[in-house]
C-alpha cells in the first residue's frame, strides 16, 4: 500500500483531475448556474430555491440557484415560533439518508474549495491525537451556532439569527458577501461594511489557511452539515483515507468526517463500466448545459422581481428613488387602517424602511426609528414596509412591540412601494426624503440612531 | 536544507504572511474608519471600494510571488510526499484499536445491519412525512422568502 501510494507521479498525472474532483466542479456548477448574477450583481429570486442542495453552497451566492441547506436549517429554527420548518427537517434528513457523507466527498462545492487550497504545495500536517480530537469541535458548532443561538433569539426575542451563517460561515462570506462586493454596480453595499464584515474575512482567511496545511479542515472541525450527515458505512476509505475520518463507536462504523479522496485511490473498475460511464456524464453534462441556458436565458422570474423604477421627467422635476430626484407618489394602506399618502407628508422629513419580520437587522433598527418618531412626532413620518414575501402574521408580530410611532404597512403583491423605491434583495433599506420630498439618502444596511438623527438633521435643514 | 524542502517552505511562509497582512488590513481599515465615525461622522462609510482596491493591491505582489512559487512547485514535482502515506502515528492507532475493541464488543454484524435497516426505512418515512407537513403548514414557501432575499447580517455584510 505504501509503495503504491507514495510512487512519484509527473506534474501532468498530479493535476490531472479525477472521476470525483470533476463530479465536485459539476456539482459545484450546477449549483451556481446562475451565472449572469455575478454579471449583474445580484441574486437569483426564481422557484428553485424552494429546494436545499446537498452539500454546502450559500443561497446569498449571485450564482446560486437552490438553498443552502444549513442556512434554511437555521432559519426553520428562528422561525420556530411562528410554524415548525418541517419542510427543510424533512429535505436535510432525505438527502442524508440517500447520500450520507457522499455529499462531503464528491458533491459539495465548498470542499472542493477546500481541496483545491490543500493543493498549494506546503508541508502538510498529517492526521494524529490532537486533530482526531479537533473533529468532535464540529458538534459544538453544530450544537450552539446551528441550533442553540438561532432558537434562542426566534423563541425569545422574536429575531432571525442564524448563529453560524452570522458568525462563523466561510462559505457567506467568500460566495455570498464577496460574490455581491465584487461587482460595481454593488459598490453601495461597501457602506455596510463593519465589525460583522472584518470578523468573517479574518474568519474566513484563518480557515482558508488551514486548509492549505491541513486537510479539508472545515470539513473536519467545524461544519456543522458534516455532524449532521451519517456515514453509509461502506468503510473502504479506512486504509486510504488522509482525513481523521473513521470512528468505530456504539457498536456501528462512523465517519465522523467527510469521504475526502478515498475513491480516487480504489483499484479502478472502469473499464467494465465504460459504456454506461459515458452515457451517465453525456445526460449530466445535458442537464448542466440546460441548466445554464435556462438560468441565464429562459428564465424571467428574476427580473420579474427586481423590476427597476421607472423615471418620469417633468419639467425640470426627475422623479425617481436616486438621491436627488424626487420620489414618485403613492398611497399604500397602512395595518391601522389608515392610507399613507406620500404626497400628504410633504413638508415632514419623510423616513421610508424596508423590511421584514424574518431579517434580524431589520428587526434590530426599529427601535431606533420609532425612538426618532418619538423625539420629533409634528416633524418626521416614517413608514415601515415590510416585504410582500411573507407568511407570517405581521400585525400579530408588532402587537406587542411598541412600536407606535410608526405607520407600518405590508407591501402590495405587486411590489408597489419596494419598485418606486428601488428596493432590491438586500434588507434593510432605508431611504430619507426632505421636506419637499427630495431623496436625500437611499442605501441597503442597518443605521445607527446617531446617522438617524444626522440624516434627520440634514433632511431637516434642506441641505 | 534540501532545495525543495526550503521551496515548500518558501510556499508556506508567502501564504501565512498574505494572509496575515490582509486580515491585518481589515482590522486596519475597520479602526480606522471607526475612529473617524466616532469624530462625528456617523455618515462616514468605513469600507470602501477605494480602499479595499487599495488593500488588495498593496498586497498584490506577495500573492503573485506565491502563485509563481506555486506553479513552479507543481512543475518541479515538489510537494509533500509524506500526504499520501497511511498515517502511521502511534497515539492515534491507540485511539482507532480502543474503538474497535468496542465494535466487536457490541452487537453482532447482522444484529447491527438489521436495526440499521429499520432504523433507515423509520427516517424515510418521517422525511417524507415532513416533507408533506411543511409543504401545507407553509415552511416551503418560508424556505424560498429567506433564500431569494438576502440577510445582510448573515453573510457578513453588516
Amino acid at each position: 500500500m505504501d509503495n503504491q501510494i507514495t510512487e512519484k507521479k509527473s506534474w501532468q498525472e498530479n493535476c490531472r483531475p479525477g472521476k470525483r474532483r470533476l463530479i465536485q466542479l459539476y456539482s459545484a456548477v450546477l449549483y451556481n448556474a446562475y451565472v449572469k448574477g455575478f454579471i449583474k450583481g445580484e441574486i437569483y429570486t426564481g422557484k428553485t430555491k424552494l429546494m436545499c442542495v446537498p452539500g454546502f453552497n450559500c443561497y446569498s451566492c449571485p450564482a446560486a440557484v437552490g438553498a443552502c441547506p444549513l442556512g434554511s436549517l437555521q432559519n426553520a429554527l428562528a422561525s420556530s415560533g411562528n410554524r415548525a420548518g418541517f419542510y427543510v427537517f424533512g429535505i436535510i434528513m432525505l438527502w442524508g439518508l440517500m447520500l450520507g457523507r457522499t455529499i462531503c466527498g464528491w458533491i459539495c462545492p465548498l470542499g472542493l474549495i477546500q481541496e483545491l487550497l490543500h493543493k498549494i504545495p506546503t508541508p502538510k500536517i498529517r492526521k494524529n491525537k490532537i486533530t482526531h480530537a479537533l473533529t468532535y469541535l464540529k458538534y459544538f458548532f453544530l450544537v450552539v451556532f446551528a441550533v442553540a443561538v438561532p432558537l434562542w433569539f426566534g423563541l425569545k426575542h422574536g429575531k432571525a439569527v442564524p448563529g453560524f451563517c452570522k458568525y462563523i460561515c466561510p462559505a457567506g462570506t467568500l460566495e455570498g458577501a464577496m460574490g455581491l462586493l465584487s461587482n460595481p454596480a454593488n459598490a453601495s453595499f461597501f457602506k455596510m461594511l463593519g465589525i460583522f464584515f472584518t470578523r468573517k474575512f479574518v474568519i474566513m482567511l484563518i480557515i482558508g489557511l488551514a486548509c492549505v496545511f491541513c486537510y479539508r479542515s472545515f470539513c473536519r472541525f467545524i461544519c456543522p452539515l458534516g455532524a449532521i450527515h451519517e456515514c453509509i458505512n461502506c468503510a473502504k476509505c479506512m486504509d486510504v483515507c488522509k482525513q481523521d475520518a473513521i470512528s468505530l463507536k456504539a457498536g456501528k462504523i462512523t465517519l465522523i468526517a467527510p469521504a475526502g479522496g478515498c475513491a480516487d485511490d480504489k483499484p479502478d473498475s472502469a473499464a467494465k463500466r465504460a459504456r454506461g460511464k459515458r452515457i451517465a456524464w453525456a445526460v449530466a453534462l445535458a442537464v448542466l448545459a440546460f441548466a445554464l441556458l435556462w438560468y441565464n436565458v429562459l428564465d424571467k422570474s428574476a427580473a420579474e422581481i427586481n423590476a427597476p423604477a421607472t423615471e418620469t421627467e417633468e419639467a425640470e422635476v426627475t422623479y425617481s428613488y436616486s438621491v436627488g430626484d424626487v420620489l414618485p407618489d403613492f398611497t399604500i394602506e397602512c395595518f391601522d387602517g389608515q392610507d399613507f399618502h406620500l404626497q400628504d407628508n410633504r413638508g415632514k422629513v419623510t423616513f421610508i424602511n424596508l423590511w421584514a419580520t424574518y431579517c434580524g437587522p431589520c428587526v434590530a433598527e426599529l427601535p431606533h426609528f420609532n425612538e426618532l418618531a418619538g423625539e420629533h412626532p409634528d416633524d418626521i413620518a416614517i413608514l415601515a414596509v415590510h416585504n410582500s414575501m411573507s407568511k407570517d402574521d405581521i400585525p400579530a408580530y408588532l402587537s406587542d412591540k411598541g412600536w407606535d410611532n410608526l405607520h407600518f404597512t405590508l407591501d402590495t403583491k405587486d411590489k408597489l412601494v419596494w419598485n418606486i423605491v428601488g428596493g432590491g434583495s438586500t434588507m434593510p433599506q432605508t431611504i430619507v426624503l426632505d421636506r419637499n420630498g427630495k431623496v436625500i439618502y437611499n442605501q441597503v444596511g442597518s443605521v445607527t440612531p446617531e446617522l438617524l438623527e444626522k440624516l434627520y438633521e440634514q433632511a431637516a435643514s434642506g441641505e | 536544507m534540501d532545495k525543495r524542502k526550503m521551496l515548500l517552505y518558501l510556499q508556506s511562509a508567502l501564504c501565512i504572511l498574505w494572509v496575515i497582512l490582509m486580515a491585518a488590513a481589515a482590522i486596519r481599515i475597520y479602526t480606522t474608519g471607526l475612529a473617524y465615525q466616532a469624530q462625528g461622522h456617523p455618515e462616514a462609510w468605513i469600507y470602501t471600494r477605494e480602499k479595499a482596491v487599495e488593500a488588495i493591491g498593496r498586497y498584490l505582489p506577495i500573492l503573485l510571488l506565491a502563485v509563481i512559487s506555486n506553479i513552479a512547485c507543481v512543475f518541479l514535482g515538489v510537494r509533500d510526499e509524506d500526504q499520501d502515506k497511511p498515517v502511521r502515528d502511534p497515539d492515534l492507532m491507540d485511539i482507532y484499536k480502543k474503538e474497535r475493541e468496542n465494535l466487536s464488543g457490541s452487537v453482532n454484524g447482522e444484529e447491527r445491519a438489521r436495526k440499521l435497516k429499520t432504523a433507515r426505512i423509520a427516517v424515510f418515512a418521517v422525511a417524507v412525512v415532513f416533507v408533506i407537513a411543511g409543504i401545507m403548514n407553509g415552511s416551503m414557501e418560508d424556505m424560498l422568502i429567506k433564500a431569494v432575499n438576502i440577510c445582510t447580517e448573515c453573510i457578513g455584510l453588516g
